[in-house]
C-alpha cells in the first residue's frame, strides 16, 4: 500500500505490525493496532463535534499522549490539524486560534484555561476524548471514499518570527509524505529503533518524529520538559533509546549529564541535529561520551520541512556542513543577480522539489514573495537564508538574511560570529545579536572559559573589525519552547544587564561575567 | 556526615541557585515555585544540579532526580540533605 494521506502511514502499521509497540508516554505504551483503533474512535468523536473536511482543529498541549491519535484522527476526516504549545503566551495563542479560523480547540487542562478566554472557538479538554476502545470494538462506520485529496492540507504549522506574530505554513499530505520518505531514506530509522522525542510536537522537527517513527515501525517515546532536562540520561537508559533528535541546547545538556557519570545509554546509535550548528567540539564530546554514536547534521525550514541531511559524523570531514539536498530535491545558491553563485560563494538559498509546501496561511503577499514559480509553473522556494555550496554540493549555512550587519566598514553576519565562538575550546552555545538602536553587536556564550580568554580567542579568529562590541559568558541562554535560543529574550537580558551595570563590557576591555 | 542544620544547607542551596540564575536571593524566596523564576529552564536545572553537587561534594543518585525535587527551595534542600546522608 502506498500511503496517500497521513493516516495511511498508521493504518499500514496497524495492519502489518498490530502488536508492535508504537508510542510510549510516561509508563504507558500503545501498540500500532491500539493507536490505529484509538485514532479511529477519536475521529468519530471529532465528527460528532461537527469537524469535517478542511476544518482546522487546534491541538493545544505539550507532548501529551492524546496528541498522537488526534493528529491521525484529523487526517481521517480530511480535517487540518494545528499543533500548538500550551506554553505559548496568551496573545500568540489567541492570534493562532483566530488566524487559523479553528473549528475546534482540543486542549490539555493547562491549555484549556488559557484558551478558555477565547470567545469564538469551541474548546474541549483532552479528558473528554474517547478512551482507547477494546479489541472487540467494531470500528467506525467508515465512509468508502477518501476524506480528501493528497494535495489538500494535512496541517498548519505555525512558526514564530522573532518580531512578528506567528505565521502558518500550509503542509499538504503529499508534501508531508514525500518529506517523510526522503528523510527516512537518509536517516534509516528501523523497526527496532526507539526514538525519544522531547521536542514539542508544535515544532515540525518534533512533529515529524511521529511520522518517521510510524513509517519505520519504530517506537516513539514522547518526552516532557523534565526529560529535556535533568531526567534526559535516565530516560535514555530506561527506555533503551536508540535515536535522539537534538537541538544544540539539548546536546549540551546531554554532554553535561553524561559528564556527571553513572550509566550511559548503550543503545543510543544516532543523534540528529538541526536549528543551529553544533560546535565541532560538542560533536566530539558526544562521540566520546557515547561510543559508536553517529552525529548527523541537518538543515531545514518549515516551508519545505527539510533541506539537507549529512552523512553520519560529517563534521569530521566537512566541518560546518549541513549535508546535501534530499533525494529528488535540489538546492541552488544564487547571487543578487539571481544567477547561480560559483561554489564557495555565499548567496540566497533556493529550494526545488516535491517537499516545497503550499505557502503561508492567510498571507498571499508573503507567499508570493517566498513561494515563487519557475517558467513551467513549478514551485521554487526563496528562503531568504544565506548559504554556500562546496564543489561537491555540500551545503553550509551562512546566516539569515536579516542578521547581516555592517561594522567598522565590513559586512558581518551574526552566524559567522557564532561559528567562530563555537570553535573556541570550552564554548558550548553561542548567540550573537546584530546591533540595534541602543546597542552595538553583542555575543553571549555558555561554557567553561573566562570572558578574557573568550575575547582574546575571538579576536584571533575574527579580527578587530568583526569583533563583537560586547561579550558575556553566562551559565545558560534563554531558550524558546522549541529548545532554540530565544533571541528576543536575550535582547531583553542585554538591556536589563546594561541598566544594572552600564558599560558592562566594551571593546578592548576584558569581557565581564554577568549579570 | 556533618551536623549541618537544614537551615544552613538551605542557605547554601539558596546562594547557589541565586548565583546560577543571576537573580537576587529575595526573588527566589518570594517565587511560588522555582519553575516560576526567570531562566529556570531545563538547562538551568542541570547547571544548578552540578553546582550544588560541587558545593556539597556529593552526587545525587539518578533516581532521585525527579521534577518534584526541583519544585521549591525546601525540596532542593531536602534532596541534598538526603544525598549527603547517604554519602
Amino acid at each position: 500500500m502506498i500511503p496517500t494521506l497521513l493516516h495511511d502511514l498508521l493504518d499500514h502499521r496497524g495492519l502489518a505490525d498490530a502488536q508492535a509497540p508504537a508510542l510510549t508516554h510516561g509508563d504507558r505504551t500503545w501498540t500500532y493496532g491500539e493507536l490505529a483503533r484509538w485514532s479511529a474512535a477519536i475521529a468519530g468523536w471529532l465528527r460528532e463535534q461537527g469537524v469535517g473536511r478542511g476544518d482546522r482543529v487546534v491541538i493545544l498541549g505539550h507532548n501529551n499522549c492524546e496528541a498522537v491519535p488526534l493528529i491521525f484522527a484529523a487526517s481521517r476526516l480530511g480535517a487540518v490539524f494545528v499543533p500548538v504549545s500550551d506554553q505559548l503566551p496568551a496573545r500568540q495563542l489567541e492570534h493562532i486560534v483566530t488566524d487559523s479560523g479553528a473549528r475546534l480547540v482540543v486542549a490539555t487542562s493547562a491549555g484549556a484555561s488559557a484558551a478558555g478566554r477565547l470567545a469564538d472557538a469551541s474548546v474541549r479538554d483532552v479528558a473528554e476524548l474517547p478512551a482507547l476502545p477494546g479489541p472487540a470494538w467494531p470500528g467506525p462506520a467508515t465512509p468508502g471514499a477518501a476524506p480528501c485529496l493528497s494535495i489538500d492540507p494535512a496541517c498548519l504549522i505555525y512558526t514564530s518570527g522573532s518580531t512578528a506574530m506567528p505565521k502558518a505554513v500550509v503542509s499538504p499530505h503529499r508534501q508531508v509524505l514525500f518529506a517523510v520518505r526522503a528523510i527516512s531514506s537518509q536517516l534509516g530509522y528501523r523497526d527496532d529503533d526507539v526514538v525519544l522525542c522531547c521536542l514539542p510536537l508544535s515544532f515540525d522537527y518534533g512533529l515529524y518524529q511521529v511520522f518517521l517513527s510510524c513509517a519505520a515501525g519504530a517506537r516513539l517515546v514522547l518526552g516532557d520538559d523534565f526529560d529535556a532536562g535533568p531526567a534526559l540520561l535516565r530516560r535514555l537508559v530506561h527506555e533503551d533509546v536508540s535515536v535522539l533528535p537534538l537541538v544544540p541546547s539539548l546536546a549540551v545538556l546531554l554532554c553535561r549529564l553524561a559528564g556527571r557519570g553513572g550509566q550511559l545509554p548503550s543503545r543510543l546509535r544516532m543523534v540528529t541535529n538541526t536549528g543551529a550548528d553544533l560546535s565541532p567540539a560538542m560533536c566530539q564530546q558526544l562521540r566520546a561520551a557515547i561510543g559508536d554514536l553517529a552525529v548527523v547534521p541537518m538543515f531545514g525550514l518549515t516551508e519545505c520541512k527539510r533541506v539537507s541531511i549529512g552523512e553520519p559524523n560529517l563534521d569530521l570531514s566537512r566541518p560546518g556542513s549541513v549535508g546535501r539536498a534530499l533525494p529528488d530535491t535540489e538546492v541552488l545558491v544564487v547571487g543578487e543577480d539571481g544567477k547561480p553563485a560559483p561554489p564557495g560563494t555565499v548567496g540566497e538559498l533556493l529550494v526545488r522539489g516535491p517537499h516545497v509546501m503550499a505557502g503561508y496561511w492567510n498571507a498571499p503577499e508573503l507567499t508570493a514573495a517566498r513561494f515563487r514559480r519557475d517558467s513551467l509553473g513549478q514551485p521554487v522556494l526563496h528562503t531568504g537564508d544565506l548559504c554556500r555550496l562546496d564543489a561537491d554540493g555540500y551545503l553550509y549555512f551562512a546566516g539569515r538574511g536579516d542578521d547581516i550587519y555592517k561594522q567598522r566598514g565590513v559586512r558581518v553576519s551574526a552566524t559567522e560570529v557564532e561559528a567562530a565562538a563555537l570553535e573556541i575550546p570550552g564554548v558550548e552555545l553561542a548567540a550573537a545579536l546584530p546591533p540595534n538602536g541602543s546597542f552595538g553587536s553583542r555575543l553571549t556564550v555558555t561554557g567553561d572559559l573566562t570572558p578574557h580568554r573568550l575575547l582574546a580567542e575571538l579576536r584571533a579568529r575574527l579580527g578587530e573589525q568583526k569583533l563583537p562590541d560586547e561579550c558575556r559568558v553566562m551559565t545558560a541562554l534563554p531558550l524558546a519552547i522549541n529548545g532554540k535560543i530565544n533571541r528576543r529574550a536575550l535582547d531583553e537580558q542585554w538591556a536589563q544587564a546594561a541598566a544594572r551595570s552600564p558599560g558592562l563590557v566594551r571593546e578592548g576591555e576584558p569581557a565581564g561575567v554577568g549579570p | 556526615m556533618s551536623g549541618e542544620s537544614a537551615t544552613m544547607i538551605e542557605d547554601r542551596v539558596l546562594r547557589a541557585v541565586a548565583a546560577a540564575l543571576g537573580v537576587p536571593p529575595d526573588a527566589i524566596v518570594a517565587a511560588p515555585t522555582l519553575f516560576d523564576l526567570p531562566g529556570f529552564d531545563s538547562l538551568a536545572v542541570v547547571t544548578i544540579l552540578s553546582r550544588l553537587e560541587d558545593e556539597f561534594g556529593a552526587e545525587v543518585p539518578p533516581d532521585a532526580i525527579v521534577p518534584e525535587a526541583f519544585e521549591s527551595l525546601g525540596a532542593l534542600t531536602e534532596l541534598f540533605r538526603a544525598t549527603r546522608g547517604q554519602a
